[in-house]
């Protein structure tokens, strides 16, 4: 029972903070431009905003319309439901491992791309040519990082790698570690539709991705589509800094240990989402067609921490 | 053995389809029932420890009927018939408008029973024989709309191609049969022979069968042969004849090489993930439907070939459990590519046999003409890009878990290289994705591109239940994959004298990979309980609090309704582009942009691209240069000028007169 509310908890914190870290993200680009930027609750009112509002869809749409925004936002949440983020008792934690978490983050994928063909609008095409892309390049180096760490803990459930490294720390293959947290950063900048794969910010601007497939998109599907991505985004910072910062995931249950692992759990969401906003600030977005190289560099990358790894 | 003699009969009920060929109706339905009487039979025989050979002796003396049912070979059998169900009751309506279609249902009646005795068979002789009448019965199939110049050219290489493998089939016999004395399968049964012997043996028969089942990079016939041949037997041929040369595999490397070094093993990975990530590459930047997938089944036999491959490391190690978790991945993958591929060629079929076109361009917007269609093949599409909680996702799964393992073997170079093709296995899952977003949003989503697809309209139900049938299958082999576990756990136990069942499974029974090897565990039942439920519940939570929904027209920077014309959507062409451009080496593409007429004031741009395969591109070029050689040294002896021909005649001459005088 107690394992069930644990669970509960931690999908309840990723729920809710994940609206957080975009805006999180958003004001500290804003801060470093120099302007003000949006308060830290901006994403909060945008969703609400967004689930009041009507739904347009296009008359060309079929009933791939009405359910992409669904099925997108349960894979999300699916894959968050056995995401471990302070201890490793998740919700779903024995229906799926770290494999199966990637392929279910790639159904959100598959039905976005849907939705992107649905309404038959050029854009919308465009970005899920775009994003099938992209993602079908980023799927090699995000499995041979999960490789890597699978290998070193002996598992592939989340929980089970997440507290054997922070049991063991990164001491021991601290090199093979280092080049998988910069190929798990091109990754997540890459599945995230993040600068400088693509630009989060823009619309209608022909170089966009994500943006060009839910532009047809309104009210609580966009609401739907919207809240995904940022917990998406969550996700992989979760992933990288229980896997990159091992502090503050603890097998005991009591009181003071989770308050103590929420917090540091906080920090280590603003840590990680740091160096997001400063790449896009310092970054401008990649040529479309340049976008592969800065990908083989990723696979490379996990390529060389997997072979360090094993040497 | 009377009873297995008597039981043997039983086979003969085959022939009732056969006999009522000329009235196709009844023949495709009586073919579903009876293969659905057969697909019960072999599941309670693979239950009950079956074990049956019966012979049939000929007036020939050496020629005897062989065959031999065990329970690899009943796996088979029930894999030929649980799609034979399908494609049967679809075929009673999809072959109306075929021309000779009291033809087309005897070929296709007994181009089942040449799979069946392909599969039990138990000497070389009648293996030979029935091999040589699926390929030939199922080249006439090929050819089938023979007036089709593309058909035939499909058909001749397909002929070559598989005479080719049986040429080395062949020749890995003869080799059996220099070292045993005998024909018969039961005698070379974990047979001695010399390492440079078995490795002939090995590379022969992977040759030949690779050549069957379209193995890199013998498989260019694949994707010509299989697209132009009626849907209802694509899927017969894609589903499950390229199967039949991973059965006899299995029967070369499981029951008649005794053992071997690891590095056999790793040759059939290599080249079973070769095979996988060229295949997708092709399907992806395909436009024909049925030629995507017939690309994608390429690449399915690749994944099939990867379990083998990491079954055979395991066996010559022998880690029997690790044996046993890869071996039942590929037979698992092996029975899911039959359901999803049958499933997925039967509604190609249905496309077809409604708009008349396979080609993706003139199609879009096919969900609202034929929505059922369209559900069923979604359905299709979840399974074969392995998404959970789907089918191919837990075959994909025991795949990738046994790749884990093996980088956790003792041999440097093997556990230092396996990752990369569990990279590789990714990276296929991943195009894979993407090669089927494009076949389903281009021909099915959107907006109608032609006439063909506004004349279309939904199957009727005949054809919706043979895909139902399939449909069904994937959902329920995802959800409860201990189903055909445990069915394949005896087919393990067979082979390989294990059993592995209660290894892999919780007692409530859940997959998950325990014991030494204690990597992860999946439980796709409880996966697809939360997903809808989670799904309910922000449904009709967004529902309940606002449900306002207003239809409006596609934006498209204020264009109006009128201006907005289908050719503003993207193209499958379009789709693939970034792709084609990005792994340009790979393809051999043609591009061409002609202008009709006025070349500036609105003239009218026709594009065409050509995509060759780069192997049969490379092959053409070989096989030109071998007939130029020989006509060039043709050339040199018969030049045409009679001062030469005189020559040979003097030169003969001479040379006579000396053999005479020498005498």
């Amino acid at each position: 029972m107690k394992e069930v509310l644990i669970g509960f908890l931690q999908l309840f914190i990723l729920l809710a903070i994940a609206p957080f870290i975009k805006t999180f993200i958003h004001k500290l680009k804003c801060l470093m431009r120099g302007q003000k930027g949006p308060p830290l609750t901006q994403a909060y009112k945008d969703l609400y905003r967004l689930f009041n509002k009507e739904v347009v869809l296009s008359k060309d749409a079929s009933f791939i319309s009405r359910i992409a925004p669904y099925m997108v936002f349960v894979s999300t949440v699916w894959a968050a439901t056995f995401l471990p983020i302070i201890n490793k008792h998740t919700l779903l934690g024995f229906t799926g491992d770290i494999i199966a978490m990637v392929y279910i983050l790639a159904l959100g994928v598959f039905f976005i791309a849907l939705y992107g063909m649905d309404s038959g609008s050029a854009f919308g095409g465009l970005g899920s040519s775009r994003e099938v892309t992209i993602a079908a390049l980023t799927e090699a180096s995000f499995m041979l990082v999960i490789f890597t760490f699978a290998l070193q803990t002996n598992s592939t459930n989340i929980g089970e790698i997440f507290e054997k490294v922070h049991e063991f720390g990164l001491t021991a293959v601290p090199v093979s570690a280092a080049f998988a947290l910069i190929a798990l950063l091109i990754v997540s900048l890459a599945e995230n539709a993040r600068i400088p794969f693509d630009n989060p910010e823009t619309h209608l601007e022909l170089t966009m991705v994500h943006e060009a497939m839910i532009l047809e998109a309104s009210g609580r599907h966009l609401a739907l589509f919207e809240y995904s991505s940022y917990l998406k985004l969550t996700i992989f910072i979760t992933l990288a800094s229980n896997l990159f910062f091992p502090i503050g995931f603890y097998k005991d249950t009591s009181i003071l240990f989770f308050i103590i692992g929420i917090l540091v759990y906080l920090l280590k969401l603003i840590l990680f989402s740091i160096p997001v906003a400063i790449i896009e600030m310092s970054m401008a977005k990649f040529r479309f067609f340049r976008v592969p190289e800065i990908l083989t560099l990723g696979f490379i990358l996990s390529l060389i921490s997997l072979i360090i790894y094993h040497v | 053995m009377d009873i297995v003699e008597e039981s043997s009969y039983l086979l003969f009920f085959l022939l009732f389809p056969l006999i009522l060929s000329f009235k196709p109706k009844i023949s495709y339905l009586i073919q579903a029932l009876i293969s659905f009487l057969f697909l019960i039979l072999s599941l309670l025989l693979i239950n009950q420890n079956f074990y049956g050979i019966f012979e049939f002796k000929t007036g020939i003396d050496f020629l005897t009927f062989s065959f031999k049912i065990d329970k690899l070979s009943l796996f088979f059998i029930g894999l030929i018939f649980l799609l034979s169900i399908a494609t049967s009751i679809f075929s009673i309506t999809y072959t109306d408008e075929f021309k000779n279609r009291k033809i087309l249902t005897a070929i296709y009646n007994v181009f089942i029973i040449s799979m069946v005795f392909v599969v039990i068979s138990n000497n070389v002789l009648t293996f030979l024989t029935f091999w040589e009448l699926m390929s030939v019965l199922s080249f006439f199939l090929v050819i089938f709309d023979y007036k089709k110049e593309e058909n035939l050219k499909a058909g001749i290489i397909y002929l070559f191609m598989t005479h080719l493998g049986t040429g080395f089939i062949l020749l890995s016999f003869i080799l059996l049969y220099l070292y045993t004395g005998s024909l018969n399968f039961n005698d070379f049964h974990k047979v001695f022979l010399p390492e440079n012997i078995k490795f002939l043996v090995f590379i022969f028969s992977l040759i030949g069968f690779g050549a069957k089942a379209g193995l890199f990079p013998l498989h260019f016939w694949l994707p010509k042969a299989h697209p132009v041949a009626p849907s209802n037997v694509s899927a017969l041929m894609s589903g499950v004849m390229i199967k039949t040369a991973v059965y006899m595999l299995i029967r070369f490397y499981f029951d008649f090489l005794d053992s071997f070094p690891v590095n056999y093993g790793y040759i059939v990975l290599f080249i079973g993930s070769l095979t996988a990530i060229y295949g997708i590459l092709y399907a992806y930047v395909q436009i024909d439907i049925k030629k995507l997938l017939a690309y994608s089944s390429m690449e399915n036999i690749g994944i099939i070939f990867i379990a083998m491959g990491l079954s055979l490391i395991f066996k010559s190690n022998n880690i029997s459990l690790l044996l046993g978790i890869s071996f039942i991945a590929m037979l698992f993958h092996t029975l899911n590519h039959t359901v999803f591929k049958g499933l997925l060629f039967l509604g190609a079929g249905s496309i077809l046999y409604k708009t008349h076109t396979k080609n993706m361009e003139e199609l879009g917007g096919l969900i609202k003409v034929m929505p059922k269609t369209g559900l069923l093949f979604l359905i299709g599409i979840l399974g074969i890009t392995a998404l959970p909680p789907f089918n191919g996702f837990v075959s994909e799964w025991l795949i990738y878990q046994s790749l884990l393992f093996g980088s956790k073997l003792n041999y440097e170079f093997i556990s230092f290289t396996i990752p990369i093709f569990a990279s590789i296995l990714a990276l296929t899952g991943a195009f894979a994705l993407g090669a089927f977003t494009k076949l389903f949003g281009v021909s099915f989503l959107g907006i109608g591109r032609t006439d063909k697809v506004s004349h279309a309209s939904e199957v009727d139900k005949f054809m919706l239940l043979g895909k139902s049938i399939l449909a069904v299958l994937v959902v329920i082999l995802g959800l409860f994959p201990f189903i055909p576990i445990y069915y394949l756990d005896y087919v393990l136990q067979n082979i390989c004298g294990i059993s592995i069942y209660n290894n892999i499974f919780y007692s409530s029974g859940l997959l998950l990979v325990a014991g030494d090897y204690d990597f992860g565990r999946i439980a796709p039942f409880g996966l697809a309980i939360a997903g809808i439920l989670v799904f309910l519940v922000i449904y009709f939570f967004t529902r309940v609090y606002n449900a306002k929904i207003r239809e409006y027209e596609t934006w498209a920077c204020g264009l109006d309704d009128t201006n907005l014309t289908n050719k503003a959507q993207y193209s499958a062409t379009g789709f693939s582009q970034p792709i084609r451009r990005i792994l340009g080496f790979l393809y051999k593409t043609k591009e061409e942009l002609n202008f009709d007429g006025k070349k500036y004031f609105l003239p009218k741009k026709v594009y065409k691209i050509n995509i060759e395969d780069i192997i049969e591109y490379f092959v053409s070029k070989l096989v030109w240069v071998v007939i130029e050689m020989f006509l060039k040294i043709r050339y040199y002896i018969q030049p045409g000028i009679i001062h030469v021909y005189i020559a040979y005649i003097i030169i003969t001459l001479i040379a006579f007169i000396l053999f005479i005088v020498g005498k």
